[in-house]
């Protein structure tokens, strides 16, 4: 198997995550008005932004030349799951 | 949290790791491995074929059992997901790295329909039986497209291909409906240009002129042109046109070749002859444009104008060296410009030949290798490169290696170009086949971004998102699963609160009709007694609550928990309930 594939895994795992933590950040601000979540809540942003961007560079490089290396999707991916599980801890 | 989800989680990321190669084969076959650094692939043509006639891989593989063994080497050509073309070898390997070339034929992959990176499919069979083969992947470096390697193809020529000579008095003129070569007899000079697009700018044009020729002192160094004792200018020679051929090539269609040949004779300081110079520019036009690719690679020789430059020295001085000095002009800037080698491979020097040197790999000798100066995306640099093929220099008849120097040097858009032989000894010969080419008729393909050429597959991004999806709907599943249960917890805490006072809870309705039942009976046995009583006195403060009705409001009761009004000292010992919990929780039936 083409190790590249596994950038489609990653990256799409990376947006799909970022996109959750974004939408749980912004009804968690929405209900308490609290300033802070709203900084985590735009952190959440770019990370979805960002994946946003390395999906389009996976497969429209003419409009966007956005590339990233394995290893640091792979960073990405494991700070989304340690975050997203913190979010889940009462 | 649950730990439940997170493990699931964390067991997803893991399966996914595992589809990293090789990251699941540490108890596999370890007698051999694929040294994927060193494969390389090409495309192999013949001189008289149309199209490639093989797609050559080259596997590189170390064998890590000492004593030798019989190891099968399988590898199938691959591209979206299919097989195009499978061969096999076998031979007898001991420890150490080993390279075999494989070789697909062309048929195969022009059957294979595919365009683009090809995968090929490796397994090695190792002979301690019954380890698994050791399997990998390779992705060909280039891409490829299938119609380059169809075996039946025979190059088309459009009307128009045919080559029309004109010699003149001032120019020779090369021409079809296709292309325009024509040469500057008073500046020696030649300017090709494709016409097929002319003036549109993509189509190529580029002149090549021959400024003089230098001879130098070679104290050892290589060529340096500050030392340069004599010159002599092109232009100022005579020349000749020498014997014409043309015809019809199977792959590139209508050809032709004729010579232009220049006799100078070039002078010292002193005015005295230091040597007669005989140069032979030797063109070659193979002008078919339908051969031409716009695809990543061209099928050498189909669009290219080369010459050959045959230099013949007499009288030269001692310890000299001769220069060719040319200046190369792409005004369009839109092609590869290049120089090329007849054969082998050869060296390249950027900047230093001694400190920085750049190797080739070998090539068989029906490929071309060429060294491009000039192209769209970088400019032109400085370097010193050496032919791996010197030139020939040939004296009373014996014949010897001559070492070929090339210093390029920017100049704007052009570049000036030395050719550099050392040339001992008087009455030599030097002869070179150089070649200048302006590949394609197409502009060459957009610079590759990086990361291009990766494959991608978008099954594999819906695997991913569909993962992240079900880790999250798991983990929220499991989540509010554990709500419920915490709020069954709750549910049987209380039921076992009140069965501890009472057999069993009851409702708010039938505690009101309870009091109202216990107080008609109390104020009955009261009035009882009263009837007694009362005939001695005043009646009781009580005697007029039994005129008002039954209130179903509270009141201190002996069992407060019985009407909903616990008391924390009062609860029964079990699990300890959540306050965050407590507080947003519906109520229970039973309260």
């Amino acid at each position: 198997m083409d190790i590249g594939l596994l950038k489609d895994v990653f990256i799409a795992w990376m947006t799909v995550f970022s996109v959750t933590l974004f939408l749980i950040s912004l009804i968690s601000y929405a209900r308490t008005r609290n300033r802070r979540i709203m900084l985590v809540g735009t952190a959440f942003l770019l990370f979805s932004i960002k994946g946003v961007a390395l999906s389009i560079g996976l497969y429209w490089p003419q409009i966007m030349k956005v590339t990233t290396d394995l290893p640091s999707l792979l960073f990405d991916v494991f700070i989304l799951l340690i975050l997203y599980f913190a979010t889940l801890k009462e | 949290m649950n730990k439940g989800a997170m493990c699931a989680s964390v067991l997803a990321f893991l399966l996914l790791l595992t589809l990293v190669p090789f990251s699941g084969q540490a108890a596999g076959n370890q007698d051999a491995y694929f040294v994927k650094e060193s494969f390389a692939d090409q495309a192999v043509k013949g001189e008289e074929s149309a199209s490639f006639d093989y797609l050559e891989v080259r596997v590189v593989f170390y064998v890590n059992v000492s004593g030798p063994g019989q190891y099968n080497l399988t590898a199938g050509l691959e591209a979206g997901g299919g097989e195009m073309a499978t061969c096999s070898t076998a031979g007898l390997y001991s420890q150490g790295q080993h390279s075999v070339t494989l070789r697909f034929r062309n048929r195969d992959v022009y059957n294979g329909r595919a365009i683009g990176r090809y995968s090929v499919h490796l397994t090695l069979k190792t002979p301690n039986f019954p380890l698994a083969p050791v399997e990998d992947y390779y992705t060909t470096s280039q891409s490829y497209h299938y119609s380059d390697f169809n075996p039946d193809f025979f190059a088309p020529y459009p009307p128009g291909s045919e080559f029309l000579y004109t010699d003149g008095q001032d120019t020779t003129t090369i021409r079809n409906n296709y292309m325009t070569f024509i040469f500057e007899k008073g500046t020696a000079s030649m300017r090709y240009y494709f016409t097929q697009d002319q003036g549109a700018g993509k189509n190529g044009r580029f002149s090549v002129t021959f400024v003089r020729v230098l001879g130098y002192q070679d104290r050892g160094f290589g060529f340096n042109r500050s030392l340069a004792a004599h010159e002599a200018s092109l232009a100022g020679g005579f020349w000749k046109i020498g014997a014409l051929e043309n015809g019809t090539h199977r792959a590139f269609g209508p050809y032709m070749r004729f010579n232009i040949i220049y006799s100078l004779t070039m002078r010292d300081q002193f005015g005295s002859t230091a040597a007669t110079v005989n140069v032979t520019l030797s063109f070659y036009f193979s002008g078919n444009p339908r051969t031409s690719s716009d695809r990543l690679f061209t099928i050498a020789g189909s669009t290219q104008a080369e010459l050959m430059i045959d230099l013949e020295l007499s009288n030269t001085i001692g310890d000299t060296g001769l220069a060719l000095e040319t200046i190369l002009t792409d005004s369009s800037r839109n092609h590869d410009f290049l120089l090329r080698d007849a054969i082998g491979d050869f060296k390249y020097n950027e900047t230093n030949p001694k400190t920085k040197e750049y190797k080739l790999s070998p090539r068989l000798p029906d490929t071309i290798p060429k060294i491009t100066f000039m192209n769209k995306w970088d400019a032109i640099t400085y370097g010193v490169f050496s032919w791996p093929t010197p030139a020939r220099s040939v004296f009373s008849g014996s014949e010897g290696n001559l070492n070929t120097d090339v210093t390029y040097v920017p100049e704007g858009r052009n570049m000036r170009l030395y050719l550099a032989y050392p040339a001992r000894g008087n009455f030599i010969g030097v002869h070179h086949d150089i070649y200048f080419g302006l590949e394609g008729t197409q502009p060459p393909p957009t610079k590759p971004l990086p990361g291009a050429g990766e494959r991608h597959d978008p099954l594999l991004y819906l695997l991913g998102s569909f993962l992240a999806l079900a880790i999250i709907y798991l983990t929220m599943r499991l989540r509010s699963r554990s709500y419920v249960e915490e709020d069954e917890q709750l549910e049987r805490i209380e039921e076992l609160e009140l069965s501890e006072d009472e057999p069993a809870p009851v409702s708010i309705q039938e505690n009101v009709e309870g009091e109202e039942e216990e107080w008609r009976r109390k104020f009955e046995q009261q009035k009882e007694s009263e009837d007694a009583p009362g005939k001695h006195g005043e009646p009781p403060e009580a005697e007029s609550r039994p005129s008002e009705p039954p209130h179903t409001e509270k009141k201190p009761s002996e069992h407060p928990e019985k009407e909903g009004t616990r008391t924390p000292e009062k609860r029964p010992e079990g699990p300890p309930m959540k306050k965050g919990r407590k507080k947003g929780r519906k109520p229970t039936g039973g309260d």
